[in-house]
């Protein structure tokens, strides 16, 4: 509701066969080579929603939520003109032939009512694209007309979630929910790429609760991918609109599927330029076990594990007890396949 | 919206006392339980367009009315709309918005203020409603109580004749068409109304 100077705002519908229509407005002028980049940001974004999709071993999960902090490239940076915010957010529809995705990228130099803007793309702009479609679908002979007129509601919707932006991010009362921790990833990078590691840790293969929870979560394989996969495209967005002195860090991705939800939580710290990552996959959990706790739990042993106040041990200890240090390393596709047939296996 | 959970409470029971008032004055006259409301809505309540017109109106909805639905319960709910529409004016009057994008204007308010009042009303009819019939009702109940010259009929016919608006169906079922119906009901009011509100300064 404020004139926003630097913005990124990308909203990507993508229909039952995963045919992508787009809209992408910014604040800046941007180069032919730039905007060819530009042009394969929605599939690229939609990939691992696909993916999940694909992948889950039970229900349709869906990515709803992915947000990202942001940090300075280098320290000696005195420019203030920075986005505050950049977040991804996810709506989907079933229709009768499949699932309809209405996929939002939005960078902005305030802070965000996220909840506001996600419930307009619920309750309002993705609704209204599947109306228009099915109106002019019964009213136009060609499709082509049709797609026309979903490209023009789809610029309808870009100019209401733009017009929504600039407000300051409300904290809503919620009922304090409690979790259980069902994995830990690990992720490690230096600049210079000579180190580059992706490790999950969690239950002994053997352990009953590994099988138990397998419902809890779309699986181990999609977890993985997910957090390195959108760390690496909201950089290469940032790169395609010059916003070169930040760099992005996942903070938190929300799934969910019917009844249920994934919260996954990553904190990081950055010495020697090698950047370490921790993340929690955390399901909801009403059980007053000891094992089961609420976000900040997790958030500030995260914190303590990552500037050195606890040992890795430590931290796997007090996170689940039932957890293992025996570490599944997710950098290649072996690795990624190894866990789908062991992790995600539920005999 | 959870600022405007608010928006859509009324007090049913003041509102029932208010009219059996109302109710008990004329029950002596020739006055039938349509023409007793149609007068109550507005001499007391300051809605609906006329006497005469609110008649036709209650009159050609009640065939829709589902079996638990009463006339009352049809009132209450054109209450409600105008109890609406007072804050959504108030809102109004204070957003500025672009120049020239009266789709924006039109999208912000109904995504803001009317979306819920959708299954409010719709939990009123039965199915054989058709869209038109509910996009006419939109614009009547949301209206301003200043709107004159209203003519039913040209008005159910104008709504009629909006291909925007269409009742769909694939095979049996009815396609949701419930924004297409917001928008063709409501755009003309919010165009109106934001095109001659008294503007106030930032």
């Amino acid at each position: 509701m404020h004139e926003l100077n630097d913005f990124i705002l990308g909203l990507f519908f993508a229909d039952e066969n995963n045919i992508i229509y787009e809209n992408i407005k910014f604040s800046k002028e941007l180069t032919e080579l730039k905007k060819q980049e530009l042009m394969v940001l929605p599939l690229k974004f939609f990939g691992p929603v696909f993916l999940t999709k694909a992948y889950s071993r039970s229900f349709n999960w869906i990515i709803k939520f992915i947000e990202s902090t942001l940090s300075f490239k280098t320290q000696d940076i005195e420019d203030t003109s920075i986005i505050q915010s950049i977040f991804n957010l996810n709506s989907s529809i079933i229709t009768d032939k499949g699932v309809t995705n209405l996929f939002a990228i939005i960078a902005s130099p305030y802070t965000e009512d996220i909840n506001f803007i996600y419930k307009k793309m619920m309750d309002y702009i993705h609704p209204s694209l599947l109306q228009v479609r099915s109106m002019y679908r019964q009213v136009v002979d060609s499709e082509i007309k049709v797609q026309q007129f979903l490209e023009e509601e789809l610029e309808r919707s870009i100019n209401l979630i733009e017009y929504s932006l600039g407000s300051t991010r409300k904290i809503y009362w919620k009922e304090q929910v409690k979790y259980y921790c069902v994995g830990v990833i690990e992720r490690k990078r230096s600049r210079n790429l000579s180190i580059k590691e992706l490790n999950i840790y969690t239950f002994n293969k053997d352990d009953p609760l590994r099988r138990e929870h397998l419902e809890d979560i779309p699986s181990y394989y999609v977890m993985v991918i997910l957090t390195e996969y959108y760390e690496k495209m909201t950089n290469i967005t940032l790169d395609i609109f010059e916003m070169v002195n930040v760099n992005s860090n996942i903070r938190q991705i929300e799934l969910g599927a019917k009844d249920k939800k994934v919260l996954y939580l990553e904190e990081y710290s950055e010495e020697d330029d090698i950047k370490k990552s921790y993340g929690v996959i955390l399901i909801p959990m009403e059980d007053e076990s000891e094992n089961v706790k609420n976000k900040s739990f997790y958030k500030k042993n995260l914190r303590k594990m990552l500037d050195g106040n606890i040992s890795f041990e430590n931290f796997i200890k007090i996170i689940n007890p039932h957890f293992i240090l025996e570490k599944w390393a997710a950098t290649s596709n072996i690795e990624l396949e190894k866990i789908q047939e062991i992790l995600d296996k539920k005999d | 919206m959870e600022k405007f959970d608010d928006l859509y409470k009324i007090n049913r029971e003041r509102f029932l006392d208010n009219y059996r008032v109302t109710e008990n004055i004329l029950k002596g006259t020739e006055k039938n339980k349509v023409k007793i409301i149609a007068q109550w809505l507005v001499d007391n309540q300051s809605v609906g367009p006329s006497q005469e017109s609110n008649i036709e109106i209650i009159n050609y909805y009640s065939k829709y009315l589902k079996k638990d639905k009463t006339l009352l319960d049809f009132a209450l709910e054109w209450i409600r709309a105008q109890k609406i529409r007072s804050r959504y004016m108030l809102d109004l009057i204070k957003t500025h918005f672009p120049s020239d994008n009266s789709n924006l204007v039109i999208d912000y308010f109904i995504s803001s203020f009317f979306i819920k009042y959708n299954k409010i009303l719709r939990d009123l009819f039965k199915d054989t409603i058709q869209e038109y019939e509910l996009s006419a009702l939109l614009e009547i109940i949301f209206a301003s109580e200043r709107e004159q010259n209203f003519i039913f009929e040209n008005h159910m016919e104008k709504h009629k004749n909006n291909p925007q608006c269409p009742t769909l169906f694939k095979g049996s079922e009815r396609i949701d068409t419930s924004i297409l119906t917001l928008r063709s009901g409501l755009a003309n009011i919010i165009k109106r109304d934001y095109e001659s509100r008294v503007k106030i300064p930032p």
